[in-house]
């Protein structure tokens, strides 16, 4: 399970929402930072056969994490910065 | 598909050189009509220009009247093939818009509508509202258009794989990875080829290695006029479908006339004149610059922005659309842009039907049948006198 280490300096916390639940995040987060503290694992499902993927190399290279950020698709979520009032949307169906 | 050497046969009917679009539609239609096909690929099927097209094959491009009548032939027998072969290759006839961003621009797409018109091709002139009807990807700046609804969209790939499957099955053999060595000839006959594979006898040859083609033609001592035109190409992330057909910059016309034109193939430094298509599964197709740049094939971001300010000028809308993948390919030019469909002076054996610029997948199904006209003597020798090598005049044949 991810979680945040204790003991460490932060940004300022904010929320974003994904899939519709509103969840906290902190500035310098990246979105697939936010949604792995989140517990969520499935951030979308491949083209072909339909299994769901999720953060592989963290560095924008691999489109495993693509997730729909205020309504446009196949955001990488490993390289975006999560924003206050931010809508994301995992498993965006291809 | 990947022979040791021995494994081939000793003697074919027909050896085709080159895998790519034209020599699988080729080796389909030969092995159809029962001859012994051998297609030697230096890499694998389709891996060289068919895998970097793209994936229209228009008609209203056309600028004469035998290019035209060829490609409308072709087209149909894409279509029978479409029906035929075991595999779909995405070929349907969702037509294509000529659009004008200028008023210059408006006046070429009239110019060349009314060239169409007269030429017998069903096109239609739009105003701007009516090509944003047709396209709703279209941007306000759109003053209007020609739409020509018999132009085709087709996988090229999957064309080329379907085609090689299906003569496969009438008994033709595909040997990738195979180089060739040599062409052994006696006297004014083809007699066996060398390759990396062993030495396979045959009467006939058929050159259909595109961009590598003039090797080919020099190991029995021919000079073939084939330049690489370069050409980059955008592929986007999958969208919901948003658009049918290819649109087709009126800057593309300039583009190909001057890449083909009087000013022959040393003429153009680059130029840009984009095609869009939306593929089956999602992905928008960007095409493409025009650039001689020998056997170059790297993506520049001179490309990149280019293709991407001609796309954002016809449709704005997309400019939210994710880029996935820049890549090139090499087109194989002609000095008078028209391709070469010919046997060799002095060698007849050697058949070459290389040279088809951009038209490539439009022209593979009539090429084939061309081809098969040839070696079984029933050809329309009238038709295939505009495609000879031998009106290259001040290019020297060495033989």
């Amino acid at each position: 399970m991810a979680g945040r280490l204790p003991n460490t300096r932060r940004g300022v916390s904010f929320h974003i929402e994904i899939d519709g639940h509103n969840v906290m995040a902190h500035e310098g987060e990246t979105v697939a930072t936010v949604l792995m503290v989140a517990g969520i694992r499935a951030f979308s499902s491949h083209a072909k056969p339909y299994a769901p993927s999720r953060l592989f190399c963290g560095m924008g290279t691999c489109q495993q994490c693509l997730v729909t950020i205020d309504d446009l698709p196949n955001c990488q979520a490993c390289r975006i910065f999560a924003r206050p009032g931010m809508k994301v949307v995992t498993s965006d169906e291809h | 598909m990947n022979p040791s050497p021995g494994t081939l046969p000793n003697a074919v009917d027909v050896i085709i050189v080159g895998g790519g679009v034209i020599g699988s539609v080729t080796a389909y239609v030969l092995s159809k009509a029962g001859l012994r096909v051998l297609v030697i690929e230096r890499q694998d099927i389709g891996s060289g220009t068919s895998s970097s097209a793209a994936a229209a094959a228009l008609l209203q491009t056309k600028t004469s009247i035998d290019k035209l009548t060829l490609a409308n032939q072709s087209l149909k027998l894409l279509d029978n093939l479409h029906e035929q072969l075991g595999r779909r290759f995405e070929f349907a006839h969702t037509g294509s818009l000529l659009a004008a961003c200028s008023e210059d621009e408006m006046q070429l797409v009239q110019k060349m509508h009314a060239n169409l018109l007269g030429m017998g091709l069903d096109v239609e002139l739009l105003d701007g509202r009516q090509a944003r009807e047709v396209m709703p990807v279209l941007g306000e700046n759109v003053l209007g258009g020609s739409y020509s609804p018999k132009d085709a969209q087709i996988n090229p790939l999957e064309l080329v794989v379907a085609c090689a499957d299906a003569a496969q099955a009438h008994g033709a053999i595909f040997s990738t990875f195979t180089e060739l060595h040599g062409i052994e000839t006696r006297g004014e006959k083809v007699i066996a080829v060398q390759t990396s594979a062993g030495r396979i006898e045959t009467g006939m040859i058929v050159n259909a290695a595109g961009v590598w083609a003039p090797n080919v033609a020099r190991m029995a001592g021919v000079t073939l006029p084939v330049s690489p035109l370069k050409g980059e190409l955008l592929v986007t992330e999958r969208r919901p479908p948003q658009m049918q057909g290819t649109l087709i910059a009126a800057k593309y016309l300039l583009s190909k006339a001057k890449a083909e034109g009087e000013e022959g193939w040393d003429a153009p430094k680059r130029s840009v004149g984009i095609t869009l298509v939306q593929v089956a599964h999602g992905n928008f197709i960007v095409g493409s610059t025009r650039e001689l740049a020998d056997y170059d094939k790297r993506s520049t971001y001179e490309g990149i922005h280019e293709l991407v300010h001609q796309l954002l000028e016809l449709t704005p809308r997309l400019a939210n659309v994710h880029l996935l993948r820049a890549y090139a390919g090499l087109r194989p030019l002609t000095p008078d842009g028209s391709p070469i469909i010919s046997r060799t002076p002095g060698l007849p054996g050697l058949i070459h039907a290389v040279g088809f610029g951009g038209d490539g997948l439009a022209m593979s199904a009539i090429t084939a049948e061309m081809l098969l006209g040839m070696l079984t003597g029933s050809a329309d020798e009238a038709l295939l006198a505009n495609f000879t090598l031998e009106r290259f005049k001040t290019l020297e044949v060495i033989r």
